[in-house]
């Protein structure tokens, strides 16, 4: 596989926009923290506390909801939305100004929804994503257009889709709406499946409904506008009407990873976190190294299974003290009754992970 | 006997840097470079000069376990890509505010013209403006000119995805850059 030729104009620009910037001095002042630093670094230490404390805060906002938007049964709930919390700490210096500044205005966690695949097709992930400012809808459609943290799930809006979206009522009564930005949107691409279509419509529907409040999301339904004007159909999908949210059992992927994040770092050990609807509510993990080798592995109980929803599951605490650092994969799979022998195979979710 | 020749083979396979000479030596050839990687991605030249502040510093935590500069140099750039993504993150529209306020090298270049900068800023504004994988992946692509796989190894990601990234990326961008791009470069 040879590599793609540049685009030496893009290179020549981004070359030139670099070509002003002359850093000041900082060797001083890394040297005066190395030497600072007891041998192996502090931020081993750091990194792990902070972990463990946004592996808390997740386990406190997953606790005592089961159920998402589009489950049938009685109350309408949340995915896993923490509302302050880092999930990706990276390698810095613990007493580095360069820490994410944690005054620095209001964040939102918005929950979003992006299409990956399953065996059973297209399905929906959920991922929760930080944003500066307070909650706004358009905010949410617009993390969709920038795309998922997960490679594997996919950017099926372009920058720029969505120009408004609004909730004009209270709870389920009321109505969300969202506004294209034109008609490009009305026809499915070509290369697009109907079931990717669907899925991505769908995400939009998940995300508004998932962000209409700062706690359960509002079952209301979705309204497509072009300007003032409800539109007929975006990807080919028909959208005259108010939509309603697809069933989580058709439109959910049944296996989701909560924590660890995509490129989460740990060190020491982590607790995982995710939902899932799968046979007898078990649940398995892997951690893999880069060559595929399984080099921890272990199974977790969710809350429930069947109908409603997906349900929550949590980890024993993984332990990685012992692994050399770098890229690990972890990988959640719904556990397969028939051992891969009939139907589809059972959903998973996996994270790219690097161990410090 | 094994044992004890084992390790001394193991110890003459070390560089003779130890961690403080890798961070000065490494410094003095990458300091400006992974800053400038840095602004393309995060925008700000002091929050870049934090963040790879930062790289540094957890690079000489663990010389003892890279060994080589080759393998520092791929992990700090690697810390550089996470550490500039995490406070975007963080940041979110904030640095989009701020990010305004202070062109980076406006301390700079004495005699650009106000075309010049113009054309910078309107660069790293839509490099800001891209989804997160495709700023980074062409990032390393057209500023470090790193092959498909270190880039891929990097982020963590397939060779596949590093392709479809850069090219969607560089498709958004010369839309972005129209203006810039049919003037003489």
């Amino acid at each position: 596989m040879n590599d793609d030729p540049r685009d030496e104009q893009l290179v020549g620009l981004i070359s030139e926009a670099t070509s002003g910037v002359e850093p000041t001095d900082r060797l001083a002042e890394i040297r005066g923290r190395t030497a600072a630093a007891p041998h192996r670094g502090r931020w081993y230490a750091a990194g792990g506390a902070a972990l463990l404390a946004a592996a808390a805060v997740v386990a406190v906002a997953l606790l005592g909801t089961s159920v998402s938007p589009g489950a049938e049964d009685d109350g309408p709930a949340q995915d896993p939305s923490p509302t302050v919390t880092d999930p990706a700490p990276v390698p810095s210096g613990s007493a580095s100004p360069a820490d994410p500044p944690t005054g620095a205005g209001t964040v939102t966690s918005y929950t979003t929804f992006f299409v990956g695949d399953t065996a059973r097709g297209p399905r929906l992930f959920s991922e929760v994503h930080h944003e500066g400012g307070g909650r706004d809808l358009l905010s949410a459609l617009t993390l969709l257009e920038r795309g998922p943290l997960d490679p594997d799930y996919r950017d099926d809006w372009p920058l720029g889709a969505f120009v408004s979206a609004g909730f004009d009522g209270v709870g389920a009564d009321g109505q969300l709406s969202v506004v294209l930005a034109g008609d490009s949107l009305r026809d499915r691409p070509a290369g697009m499946s109907e079931e990717e279509a669907q899925m991505a419509v769908e995400s939009v529907i998940w995300t508004l409904q998932a962000n209409a409040s700062e706690g359960e999301p509002v079952m209301a339904p979705v309204q497509f506008y072009l300007g003032r004007n409800p539109i007929d159909q975006v990807l080919g999908v028909p959208t005259s009407e108010p939509l309603a949210a697809g069933a989580s059992e058709d439109v959910q992927a049944q296996m989701n990873v909560a924590f660890p994040a995509e490129d989460q770092v740990v060190a020491g050990s982590f607790v995982a976190l995710g939902r899932n609807n799968g046979f007898e509510a078990t649940m398995t993990w892997t951690l893999t190294d880069a060559s595929g080798a399984v080099v921890r592995d272990g199974f977790a109980q969710a809350e429930g299974w069947g109908e409603g929803g997906l349900f929550p599951w949590e980890t024993e605490p993984i332990d990685v003290s012992g692994l050399a650092s770098g890229r690990y994969t972890f990988t959640a799979a719904n556990d397969d009754p028939s051992g891969g022998a009939e139907g589809f195979g059972p959903d998973t979710d996996t994270r790219s992970i690097i161990v410090e | 006997m094994t044992h004890a020749s084992t390790r001394d083979q193991a110890v003459t396979d070390h560089p003779s840097w130890s961690a403080d000479e890798a961070l000065d030596e490494l410094y003095a050839a990458h300091w400006r470079q992974l800053v400038r990687l840095s602004v393309l991605l995060v925008r700000d030249t002091g929050t870049a000069e934090e963040v790879v502040q930062d790289a540094f510093v957890a690079m000489h935590g663990r010389w003892s376990r890279l060994r080589e500069p080759d393998r520092a140099l791929a992990y700090l750039r690697q810390s550089v890509v996470n550490g500039s993504r995490s406070v975007l993150r963080h940041r979110g529209v904030v640095t989009r505010h701020a990010a305004s306020q202070l062109p980076p090298g406006s301390r700079g270049g004495t005699d650009e013209t106000a075309e010049a900068v113009t054309r910078r800023d309107a660069v790293l504004d839509a490099l800001r403006s891209l989804p997160e994988r495709q700023r980074e992946v062409l990032t390393l692509r057209y500023y470090l000119d790193l092959p498909e796989a270190e880039i891929a190894e990097t982020l963590g990601i397939s060779r596949g995805a590093v392709k479809s990234h850069a090219s969607r990326g560089s498709a958004t961008l010369r839309g972005l850059l129209a203006d810039h791009l049919t003037g003489d470069l």
